[in-house]
């Protein structure tokens, strides 16, 4: 076993043993601010792990967990998403009364969490995968210890995930009952074709389980109320970190495990697909919480993705992959702009935001452009992600133009909630004209994800053609 | 000079670069960059025409990226059509940019101005040189994003009818419903043939290699793109709403290039149009409709911008009825190059006078030849061009379009197009005796005006004399621009008794309206239009436009959007809460307490999963077929 090739999962695990040890040994009174500069340097040194490995394929723990492409790129998304959590974060935790040592630490378990998740290749795995990862987001969302809405999104979080995960493990044992093993690609060879209905049984209930995760309608509902009580850097966390895991993972287990199915399945995702994002895009109409907002926009996204896998060739695996990518960057820009708001002034409503092209041109911007990505208007990413996404699907062709259609619909739609925000920080008065200002931390990170935001118009065909060199999606049952 | 086409494109957005980047707290040598950058965009521009009047056409191309068997590129076709709006565009960027220097003369936002016509040149010129629907989708957003950019431009001033940014949002989000047709027409087309290149998919298209069907309803969808951009009927609203934006905007944008895109765009895939011919019936009927409409409301407007506003939806009527009825793009794109010319022309002639007298309202104007005699006089030729007076350019252009409309049988559309051209001549007349003869209001004669300065006098000395000659490559007896749009057809051959006639009629149809301008409006000052004491009920109907725009905003607004809104609201609390509650009762009957959260409910979450897990059950026990076993 090549140990090089896991050095990026040791790296975050030490580096959150030895934060927890830390924030144990040090006494009550010091300030924790270190361990963040501590944290970023360590995962800097995991991204540089990650990149080193780009392109290597391989097993380990025999067959436990697979390195490949799809697995590293993923990796790559998770870490990146944590660097821009922990400088969000930084200002943010100011804020917080009380320890904040745990916040640094359950970030890294969590991130641990997702990178075992998208490279597992077994039930049990995947198992361990997504409750460490699920473990750590609870206490996480919590973590705002005196305010009452964090603690009830905690608690509601907790409850229901442990719900979707006991659904998805039944489904797991029907699996492994009827099968005989928890290994994805035996799964797919000791299925056959004669698949009956516990079969599909236990398939939907992996369904299920994974449809919480990814925040998919109906397995949506604690997304918004989770989003808004949770500390908003753990919201911009949850929203690219754990919906890209619970897709990462998703899309490996139907590809790999079940491509027999497909006729099935395809009917069951597609009726998802368009229940999420018009859901998604309708709740998010009349919503005034900016962070509700981003919510069902999260929710709505998830319909988009999930095109992806429906259209089950290579071209949606990697139009899954590069569009979270985009998601990424403008998911964090607009979250990163929240926080900037909400340290500056304390709200969270979107008639708040009246006139802050006036208080502070930097920050509107950097919102608009970011919204604009996710409405999808050409030339941003968010663009090109959702016509990748729709290519593929037309390539798989049949009623997936309906749903692509149905796609293009509600990215119209989409762009009534968004452009109302853009409209809100550009025409209106502001109520209060004073300046607003924002750290020169979380000016970085905006410059940051802005560029992600502009990437695909420069690095376009560098980034798919590392997309489609997937090993994964070079199986013979694609073609 | 064909390979070096790019550059055409390329200057604008230089120039661009360098005033945000360089310049932008000079703004003489904003505005100079800029101007140099166009010149050279138009020097290209005509040495491509030259070359390809000579023969050569191009397809120069640069792959950006592969996706499966889509390739995505970013292209310049160089064919007649293109050469001719290179230069179309970039003439009249020039001039206008150079008017602008005198127009924007002292205004804070001097460089930013600049820089977003550079943008806009920039993303114009791109978008007529795409050579694959991506590439024209994209631009065709820029343009979108430019002209809300450039509407808004003076953010912070109340406007004549709503704020700037306000009627620049309504563009935008208006604009954008057409849009959205267009994406899925793209992608129609795309899931029949795996290309997005223009000459694979006409090649295709013609060959007959496409369903013809659904041919039909990508182009119909092509069109509402167009629809929206060119502001044709329904989506004409927000075009009047635009000149809340600087008159060379409006004269530049919203009259010359940007909302000619979408005729544009018609002519560019009109293969696709010809191949699911009922597609043209639709560009027809819309564009003959939305001639008549316009014209109509122009007639009554005491805002003279608007009354040009509405004289350019109705112009790009014309244009769309043309390309309707014949099928072929010479007669659509012949009146699009000349009403270029002779609409910015009008335009910045009306920017004079607003420059001058400060205001844009019947009730303010009048008498202003004797002091401003050359926008006076330029103004003039602008109006007989676009009244269809030979031998302007603009008779030209409107007669083959009228005649096309009659020699394809649609005879209702031809005699339209004569109604419209009456009207046409009415309404611009009405505008030039208004504000040019007569007599100084009475509450004005404290205001002393005088001509502009010579940068924006000279733009407009060669505008006009351009509204006079572009029409004569496109005479009936010599033809010599359709025999270069569309070389392989048969053009006129001889001029036929009936083409002459229709010119002699069509003539006196506009003379008759000028006729009349003058009997109501030159002789005397009016403060309120005199229609409104005449025919109230009428008057009332036209200067409401038809009461579209109430319709829209009073009741598909407020009732659809907003009223599906509180619909989901009304969902959420009347049916969930009352679900919630109803099981809450029910619950809290057998001895087990519910919390109820501040927000949201658990139980009813868990319920729901829950449910959804059980239905399912259910669904694949009864109907995945219990005899296939386990």
């Amino acid at each position: 076993m090549d140990w090089w090739l896991l050095s990026p999962e040791i790296i975050v695990a030490t580096l959150a043993l030895v934060l927890l040890i830390l924030d144990f040994l040090l006494p009550a009174g010091v300030d924790r601010k270190k361990m963040g500069v501590f944290a970023l340097i360590g995962l800097l040194a995991a991204l540089l792990a990650t990149l080193d490995i780009a392109g290597s394929k391989g097993q380990l723990f025999g067959g436990l967990l697979a390195v490949d492409n799809l697995s590293l790129f993923f990796k790559i998304i998770f870490i990146l998403a944590a660097i821009c959590v922990f400088l969000l974060a930084h200002d943010y935790l100011e804020k917080v009364p009380g320890h904040r040592g745990e916040f640094y630490w359950l970030t890294l378990t969590a991130l641990l969490g997702m990178m075992i998740t998208a490279a597992s290749s077994e039930l049990i795995t995947i198992y361990i995968g997504i409750e460490l990862m699920s473990l750590s987001f609870y206490p996480l969302v919590g973590c705002l210890k005196k305010n009452k809405a964090s603690t009830e999104a905690a608690l509601k979080y907790f409850i229901l995930g442990s719900f979707a995960i006991a659904v998805w493990l039944y489904g797991a044992a029907i699996l492994y009952g009827l099968t005989g093993t928890t290994d994805l690609a035996k799964i797919a060879a000791g299925l056959g074709k004669e698949a009956g209905p516990l079969m599909y049984f236990g398939l939907f209930l992996l369904l299920a389980g994974f449809g919480f995760k990814m925040g998919l309608v109906p397995f949506h509902m604690w997304v918004p109320d989770t989003y808004e009580g949770a500390p908003t850097p753990v919201t911009a966390y949850l929203a690219v970190g754990s919906k890209a895991a619970g897709f990462a993972v998703f899309l490996r287990l139907m590809f790999t495990a079940f491509p027999a199915l497909y006729a099935r399945w395809m009917v069951w995702l597609g009726i998802l697909a368009v229940l999420t994002m018009t859901w998604g895009n309708i709740a998010a109409l009349r919503q005034s919480n900016i962070k509700r907002l981003l919510a069902y926009s999260a929710i709505a996204h998830a319909g988009y993705t999930l095109i992806g896998v429906i259209s089950f060739n290579a071209t949606g695996a990697a139009a899954i992959m590069f569009y979270l990518f985009g998601y990424l960057f403008a998911n964090l820009g607009a979250f990163a702009v929240v926080i900037a708001f909400a340290n500056a002034t304390g709200s969270e409503h979107i008639a708040d935001y009246a006139g802050l092209r006036w208080r502070n041109p930097f920050l509107a911007f950097c919102l608009a452009l970011c919204l604009l990505s996710l409405a999808g208007i050409p030339p941003l990413t968010g663009f090109f992600g959702k016509l990748y996404l729709f290519l593929g699907a037309l390539e798989r062709g049949g009623w997936l133009l309906t749903l692509v259609i149905i796609a293009a619909i509600n990215s119209a739609i989409s762009l009534f909630y968004y452009v109302n925000v853009i409209r809100t920080m550009y025409l209106l008065p502001p109520k209060d004209t004073g300046e607003l200002k924002s750290s020169p931390l979380l000016n970085f990170t905006l410059v940051v994800t802005v560029a992600g935001v502009l990437l695909a118009l420069f690095y376009f065909q560098p980034l798919i053609g590392a997309l489609q060199a997937n090993d994964l999606m070079s199986a013979a049952w694609l073609k | 000079m064909v390979p070096y086409a790019w550059l055409i494109t390329a200057m604008p957005f230089i120039a661009f670069l360098i005033i945000i980047g360089v310049t932008y707290r000079r703004p003489l040598a904003s505005a100079l960059v800029a101007i140099t950058c166009t010149a050279v965009s138009l020097m290209v521009s005509l040495s491509v025409l030259v070359a390809v009047i000579g023969g050569q056409t191009a397809e120069l191309s640069l792959k950006w990226a592969e996706i499966s068997s889509f390739k995505l590129e970013l292209g310049v076709l160089v064919d007649p059509m293109s050469a001719v709006m290179f230069v179309v565009v970039s003439t009249i960027t020039l001039l206008v940019q150079i008017y602008s220097i005198g127009y924007m003369h002292g205004d804070p936002g001097f460089s930013r101005f600049f820089s977003f016509l550079s943008l806009f040149a920039f993303s114009m010129l791109g978008l007529v040189s795409a050579n694959n629907f991506l590439q024209i989708f994209m631009f065709w957003e820029l343009v979108g994003l430019c002209s809300y950019l450039l509407i808004g431009f003076w953010y912070d001033q109340p406007g004549v009818a709503l704020p700037p940014p306000a009627a620049g949002m309504r563009a935008f989000i208006v604009t954008r419903i057409g849009d959205v047709g267009f994406l899925i027409g793209i992608l129609l087309l795309a899931s029949a043939i795996p290309t997005l290149n223009f000459n694979e998919i006409f090649a295709a298209a013609e060959a007959g290699k496409l369903n013809t069907t659904l041919l039909t309803i990508a182009a119909v969808l092509i069109f509402t793109g167009a629809v929206g951009k060119s502001a044709q009927f329904p989506l004409h609203v927000w075009l009047p709403d635009a000149m809340e934006g600087p008159t060379p905007v409006s004269a530049l944008i919203h009259a010359a290039t940007m909302v000619a895109a979408g005729v544009y765009l018609v002519a560019r895939t009109m293969a696709i149009f010809a191949a699911g011919p009922d597609s043209l019936l639709v560009v027809a009927y819309i564009g003959g409709f939305t001639a008549f409409l316009a014209a109509s409301i122009g007639l009554v407007m005491t805002d003279f911008k608007r009354v040009i506003a509405y004289s350019t939806i109705s112009q790009l009527g014309y244009m769309m009825m043309a390309l309707g009825v014949s099928g072929a793009v010479t007669a659509g794109m012949f009146h699009l190059t000349t009403h270029a010319f002779f609409k910015a022309l009008l335009f910045l002639a009306i920017g004079s006078v607003i420059h001058a007298a400060h205001s844009q309202e019947m009730r303010d104007l009048g008498g202003l030849g004797k002091d401003m005699k050359i926008t006076s006089l330029t103004f003039l030729v602008g109006s007989l061009a676009l009244a269809g007076i030979p031998p302007f350019s603009g008779f030209w252009s409107k007669d083959e379009i009228v005649h096309a409309a009659f020699a394809s049988g649609k005879v209702g559309l031809g005699f339209l197009g004569l109604i419209v051209a009456f009207m046409t001549s009415f309404y611009i007349f009405r505008v030039y005796f208004a504000t040019f003869w007569g007599e100084r209001p009475a509450h004005q004669h404290g205001h002393h005006v005088h001509e502009s300065p010579p940068t924006m006098t000279v733009p407009l000395i060669i505008l006009a004399v351009l509204a006079v000659v572009v029409g004569w490559v496109g005479t009936p007896w010599a033809n010599y621009f359709a025999a270069f749009l569309s070389p392989g057809e048969h053009h006129g051959g001889g001029v036929e008794g009936f083409t002459v006639m229709l010119m002699l009629v069509s003539t006196l149809i506009a003379l008759a309206g000028i006729l009349l301008a003058w009997a109501i409006y030159g002789r005397r000052h009016y403060d309120i239009e005199p229609l409104a004491e005449k025919s109230p009920g009428l008057y009332a109907f036209l200067s409401k436009k038809w009461f579209i725009e109430n319709f829209y905003y009073g009741v598909i607004v407020p009732y659809g959007a907003v009223g599906l809104a509180r619909l989901c609201a009304w969902f959420d609390r009347a049916i969930i809460d009352g679900l919630v509650n109803g099981i809450a009762g029910v619950v809290g009957g057998i001895g087990v307490s519910l919390r109820r959260f501040q927000t949201g409910y658990l139980q009813f979450y868990a319920l729901i999963f829950f449910a959804v897990v059980v239905i399912a059950a259910v669904y694949l026990t009864l109907f995945t077929g219990l005899s296939a076993g386990i």
